[in-house]
């Protein structure tokens, strides 16, 4: 095995070894649940389009909670002292704990596809957009753990990881939000590095280059700059 | 002293990191001030100047007590630190550029079943061919009926031209923008809930009632809206349609399922301007005429009549005729001495078609056509976006180009055939009493043609001299004139209009005869809403799996690992 498989394995193993793992899918499913049920009666339209845009407020708050403990507890406990001199490199504890949140956050959104033998059951779903969205769901991960990643890399408290996770993912929700109705290149770089654009793209069914583009190349940017700062450790 | 000092030191330190960040919050702010506001006033100036000043005053004391270059350690953390500040700027740098280029250069992928996000060809071509730049405002309160669809599908039109700007505008709160529009479009009342449409001088509304059909099922109609608007307001010029009358033909005021106003609105929403002309009356073909529509004559044209038209055609004249295939052969419209001259050939026989499995009855003979990919000719812009739509004609004439001849300047298409198992039924008179049957001695065996255009060709003046309709003159030379023939009217009444393929079918050849090329396409379809029937039951049961029946899952298999790890 890797040595990204190593640290992927033991990084899943403690998630699912423990009740975290359990206790965010559990949160997730309620509130995701709650919002497709609600959305579903009010629209009468069987579509996830509507209570998906509810789901990227959710994993605002949950992608956090998922990487809170990564770095922040391997800083605080000193664990990330003996790992530094592991043979591994850098870019393999980063990438491999990165896989291993995104892993879980993957798992968390695959009860969702009970939803869609829900929508199969009132009506004739338009299972192109349903695909479409869920590759959506899935690059969004991707950025939402490697910002959690980040965020919990610069501390020791992992309260403090999740916190400052949060409020990074709700900066950028809303930055997104708040620029779609003006003009100017201002504007116009806000949306772009806000997230509700890129993700109301897939919602709909349509898959643009730029909005894949936008999640790969943010999230390989997070990724590195946080290798970086792992890196920087192992010189002070 | 000491203390006085460690106090200050203590102080410094407490404070240092927060004065900085508010350092950092005072340029954020500034900036962003200069952007809402789009200037450089002082409102924004000052709190960059201060930040700034406090950012790299306090880094540069803090630098400075902390020794922070003066041991080989620190000066190794403060590099350390620099690298992994600079090396992360760089890539962020990388970032930056790649989000440029990519808003550049994309692709979209409509993955929905429908193609529900995807333009019509037809606006598509118009978008393509655009040259001036257009502004759309959206002045509606976001919570109306349709808005994100409207919004969803302006979006798509941005995608596929540069030449269109979406602004979207919350009338309710934002009063100076909608001010601001009304004193440039010099509009005193403007009304709220609308999309209006900007090029140069001309502007266009577009009521929240025009995208939408407010009677349940509702529909929207947002695509076909906003391409007349487009068009509207990038044509100076309306293209000009006369429906010839006195004979029987079908009228554009006629609401009925045999009238053709459902064709004659379609044609206004291609920023057409429909009129009807009487020849004989008019004893000309009016000079604004862009394209000549006879629909159905039941009557025959006198030669005076035929004369006009003739001589309209030889002057760049465009005609769209529709002939009845209802009529008595001994009733002749007078068009089969007139069509000749432009290579179509038209026959008395009506087309009849024996392919429908009827439930029970078994295979039967119908009057009504059915046109599908197979029977569009391979290569006519009028059929070329047409192939994946169906058409259906009734009870049809056949209409057929005639071979091609060297010393004719018009060249002649057969746009549609009969699907295979029809034939030209000679026997007309005794068509509604009896069952029709093929008869192989006097029947006209398949492929049967519907329909025909001709143009003229590109040939030398001496092969052109040869026309009959120019022969006293040696200078003369056709014109450029266009024809369509078909052999039914009926595919163009409001009864079959709505039939994928039998509006586009003639829009395009309208828009072909009158040259607008890049209206050519297929129109836009109602879009594809998906509706849950649910019932109460089935309500409650998602309900509850959802918020309940889901979530247990997790917890069930936690709380077996939590067991078995505890053992």
């Amino acid at each position: 095995m890797t040595s990204v498989g190593t640290i992927f394995q033991r990084e899943v193993n403690a998630y699912f070894l423990s009740p975290i793992a359990y206790v965010v899918i559990a949160v997730f499913t309620v509130f995701s649940g709650y919002f497709f049920s609600i959305m579903l009666g009010i629209t009468q339209e069987s579509t996830l389009r509507y209570s998906l845009a509810y789901t990227q407020f959710i994993l605002s708050i949950l992608a956090p909670v998922i990487t809170m403990r990564l770095m922040a507890e391997e800083n605080k406990t000193g664990t990330i002292e003996p790992l530094m001199t592991a043979p591994v490199t850098d870019f393999e504890v980063v990438f491999g704990k990165f896989l291993a949140a995104w892993a879980l956050y993957n798992v968390m959104i695959a009860p969702t596809a009970f939803y869609i033998i829900f929508l199969a059951w009132v009506g004739s779903p338009d299972y192109g957009a349903i695909i479409a969205s869920y590759i959506g769901l899935i690059l969004m991960g991707g950025l939402f753990t490697s910002i959690g990643l980040l965020v919990s890399a610069v501390t020791k408290n992992q309260i403090v990881a999740a916190v400052i996770g949060i409020v990074a993912l709700l900066i950028l929700l809303v930055i997104g939000l708040a620029s779609t109705e003006h003009e100017g290149w201002f504007y116009n770089a806000l949306k772009y590095i806000g997230t509700y654009d890129h993700w109301d793209t897939f919602t709909k069914g349509i898959i643009d280059t730029r909005d894949v583009i936008y999640y790969v190349s943010f999230t390989a940017l997070l990724i590195f700059i946080v290798v970086r700062i792992v890196e920087s450790r192992r010189w002070r | 002293m000491s203390t006085v000092n460690k106090k200050k030191n203590d102080w410094f330190d407490q404070a240092n990191g927060y004065i900085i960040l508010a350092g950092i919050i005072a340029v954020v702010a500034g900036f962003g001030t200069s952007r809402i506001f789009d200037s450089w006033g002082l409102s924004s100036l000052i709190p960059m100047g201060i930040g700034g000043a406090v950012i790299i005053g306090f880094s540069t004391v803090a630098a400075m007590r902390r020794n922070w270059f003066s041991t080989e350690a620190s000066r190794r953390k403060a590099l350390v630190g620099t690298n992994v500040a600079i090396m992360s700027i760089f890539a962020a740098c990388i970032f930056a550029i790649v989000g440029f280029l990519n808003n550049r250069h994309y692709e979209r992928f409509d993955l929905t079943v429908t193609g529900k996000y995807s333009l019509s060809s037809k606006t598509k071509n118009i978008l393509k061919n655009l040259d001036k730049p257009i502004v759309i405002t959206t002045l509606f309160n976001p919570g109306e009926m349709f808005y994100e669809q409207i919004l969803d599908i302006l979006k798509e039109y941005a995608y596929h031209t540069d030449k269109i700007k979406v602004e979207s505008v919350d009338p309710l709160r934002n009063r100076t923008k909608v001010e601001e529009l009304a004193k440039r479009l010099n509009i005193s009342d403007l009304q709220l809930n609308t999309v209006v449409f900007e090029c140069g001088e001309y502007s266009k509304h577009v009521q929240q009632n025009e995208v939408i059909e407010k009677q349940y099922p509702f529909k929207f109609k947002g695509e076909e809206a906003f391409t007349e608007a487009i068009l509207n307001v990038t044509q100076e010029k309306q293209t000009a349609i006369y429906f010839v009358t006195g004979h029987g033909e079908r009228q554009f005021e006629d609401f009925d399922r045999g009238g053709i106003s459902g064709i004659a609105n379609a044609l206004k929403r291609d920023n057409c301007r429909v009129a009807p002309l009487d020849i004989l009356s008019s004893k000309k073909i009016p000079d604004d005429c862009e394209v000549l529509v006879i629909a159905g004559p039941a009557k025959a044209y006198l030669t005076e009549e035929l004369n006009i038209i003739r001589s309209y055609l030889e002057n760049r004249g465009k005609l769209l005729l529709m002939l009845e295939p209802a009529l008595s052969p001994n009733a002749p419209t007078g068009f089969k001495t007139l069509l000749p001259e432009y290579g179509i050939a038209v026959r008395d026989d009506v087309v009849v078609y024996n392919k429908v499995n009827m439930p029970l009855f078994g295979i039967q003979t119908v009057a009504e056509i059915y046109v599908g990919k197979d029977e569009y000719a391979e290569d006519h812009p009028i059929v070329n976006d047409l192939k994946t739509y169906n058409t259906i004609f009734f009870g049809a004439c056949p209409v057929d180009a005639s071979p091609p001849n060297d010393q004719m300047p018009y060249q002649a298409t057969v746009l549609i055939r009969a699907p295979e198992g029809s034939w030209g039924e000679i026997d007309v008179a005794n068509l509604r009493q009896k069952k029709p049957e093929y008869n192989i001695d006097t029947d006209v065996q398949g492929p049967v043609s519907l329909a025909v255009a001709s143009q003229v060709k590109e040939l030398p003046k001496s092969v052109t001299q040869s026309h009959p309709a120019m022969a006293n003159d040696p200078t003369a030379k056709p014109q450029g004139a266009r024809l369509v023939v078909f052999g039914d009217v009926n595919f163009a009444t409001n009864e079959y209009i709505e039939n994928p393929g039998n509006t586009d079918l003639f829009r395009n050849s309208i828009n072909w005869l009158a040259k607008k090329e890049t209206q050519l396409g297929i129109s836009a379809k109602p879009p594809d809403f998906r509706k849950a029937t649910i019932s109460p039951i089935q309500m409650k049961v998602i309900f509850w799996i959802s918020i309940a029946g889901i979530p247990v899952i997790p917890i069930v298999i936690g709380s077996i690992v939590w067991w078995k790890r505890r053992r």
